[in-house]
């Protein structure tokens, strides 16, 4: 083998070297596209996600910002965290998975525990009108709990929490309610566990939260009558 | 360098372009045609007892091994000399599921008679095919369904189950006295690791107020 033959191998086991590291790294490349609702400035950081992790845990520095909906990005393949930014918005940390196939991606934001709150002190009894509008039978063996606001204010679960005199089935129901046009509705029938697949519109983790609130069902018999915690005969109630 | 190279072995390497070009075209174009007769269809395995019986399919003769069909119903006819003729209608499904169109032929004459006698093995696969396939479902759906794999779970106090309407999704069911008890039994699904929320329950003795 002459000097020549061995230079050109040489040459050419670096260029297929060279080829084949480039087409790696641009197979670990995927294109990613998130959209969020950018009222209250909201803002996305893009962080790696720490290793051996189960839950949505940020490590490192942020590896990008969003500010605007929509955008398409490539990120190599793994999973990251994102977080949300902005007025009264919470950080909700959500894990991303960046896998074979191209990323399209809505980010759930949600406002802080405490905005929610003041905000469901101003809706409660446009909420607890709505549920005595449409489950009248409800208000005279149920007591309504406070309930729960979601994301931005505009989701809402409660737990029925039973107090009439049937020992059997004194089960608490859930129930899961949507602000549209400034109007609550009630989206889900009353039930001891709510589903995702008998409601695949609702988003799970509010599902899952419904269930999960003062699910324990009450004591039996009370003998005092029926009490409320939302005032049926208020403005609005049958 | 490599020009000179090039130059050198000019003729090797412009036929083995050409060659590889021609072979890439042949295959990409022997898939095209491939993904175009088989779209819609559903694979199906054609399996016969005697093997070399003629089958129709809507009076259009058939092979047996693994063949394309639109879903729908099919009239199966199969003869063979010696044997009974074997004539049913079945339905090709696009569910998912293995489809499979098994024809034996019973033997007439003496002759089919001992030839049946010898090959019992082949009478008795379609069964033991049956049977794999069914146990290969029932993989396939606990892979699905891994809850499936806890139940029934019975608790002195209720009773966790599952149904399957459709043989794909599972649907739990619970059977408790007391609102305490169907409570405790969310619990115990929450202590396996599963989330209640992710299945539809049936609670099967409780009666809602509100009905």
């Amino acid at each position: 083998m002459n000097k020549r033959t061995i230079l050109l191998s040489i040459i050419g086991i670096i260029a297929m070297i060279s080829i084949a590291i480039y087409v790696n790294y641009l197979g670990s490349l995927q294109k990613v596209t998130i959209t969020f609702d950018t009222t209250a400035n909201t803002k996305l950081d893009i962080y790696a996600q720490k290793p051996g992790s189960d839950s949505p845990t940020k490590t490192g520095q942020i590896l990008r910002t969003l500010a605007i909906s929509g955008d398409t990005f490539t990120l190599q393949k793994g999973v990251y965290v994102i977080e949300s930014s902005g007025e009264n918005i919470a950080l909700n940390p959500v894990a991303l998975s960046v896998e074979d196939a191209p990323v399209m991606e809505t980010i759930p934001i949600s406002y802080t525990a405490s905005y929610l709150n003041q905000l469901l002190q101003k809706d409660q009894e446009a909420i607890g009108q709505s549920i005595a509008r449409e489950l009248p039978d409800v208000l005279s063996l149920y007591g309504i709990e406070p309930g729960q606001l979601y994301r931005k204010g505009d989701w809402y679960t409660t737990t029925l929490t039973y107090r009439g005199a049937d020992t059997s089935n004194r089960d608490s129901l859930h129930i899961v309610l949507y602000r549209e046009n400034k109007i609550w509705k009630i989206l889900t029938k009353p039930q001891i566990s709510l589903s995702t697949v008998e409601y695949p519109t609702i988003p799970s983790d509010i599902i899952k939260a419904a269930n999960q609130y003062k699910a324990k069902p009450s004591n039996p018999p009370v003998s005092s009558p029926p009490t409320f915690f939302i005032d049926p005969n208020a403005q609005g109630a049958r | 360098m490599l020009l000179e190279i090039l130059r050198q072995y000019r003729k090797p390497i412009t036929v083995t372009l050409v060659a590889l070009f021609v072979l890439v075209l042949g295959l990409a174009g022997y898939q095209i045609y491939l993904t175009q007769t088989r779209q819609g269809k559903v694979p199906t395995t054609l399996q016969a007892v005697p093997a070399d019986a003629v089958i129709a399919l809507n009076d259009s003769p058939a092979i047996p091994g693994v063949i394309y069909l639109k879903p729908g119903s099919y009239a199966v006819a199969a003869h063979k000399d010696g044997f009974i003729d074997n004539k049913f209608t079945i339905k090709i499904a696009d569910d998912g599921n293995k489809q499979v169109i098994s024809i034996m032929l019973d033997p007439s004459s003496n002759e089919a008679k001992q030839w049946a006698k010898d090959h019992q093995d082949l009478y008795l696969a379609p069964e033991k095919d049956a049977a794999a396939e069914s146990a290969r479902q029932g993989e396939i759906f606990q892979r699905a369904n891994p809850i499936v794999t806890k139940l029934p779970y019975e608790d002195p106090y209720f009773t966790i189950g599952y149904i399957s309407p459709d043989n794909k999704t599972a649907q739990i069911t619970i059977a408790a006295v007391s609102a305490l008890y169907r409570h405790n039994a969310l619990q115990q699904i929450r202590t396996w690791g599963y989330n209640p929320a992710d299945f539809k329950i049936i609670y099967t003795n409780y009666v809602s107020p509100l009905q």
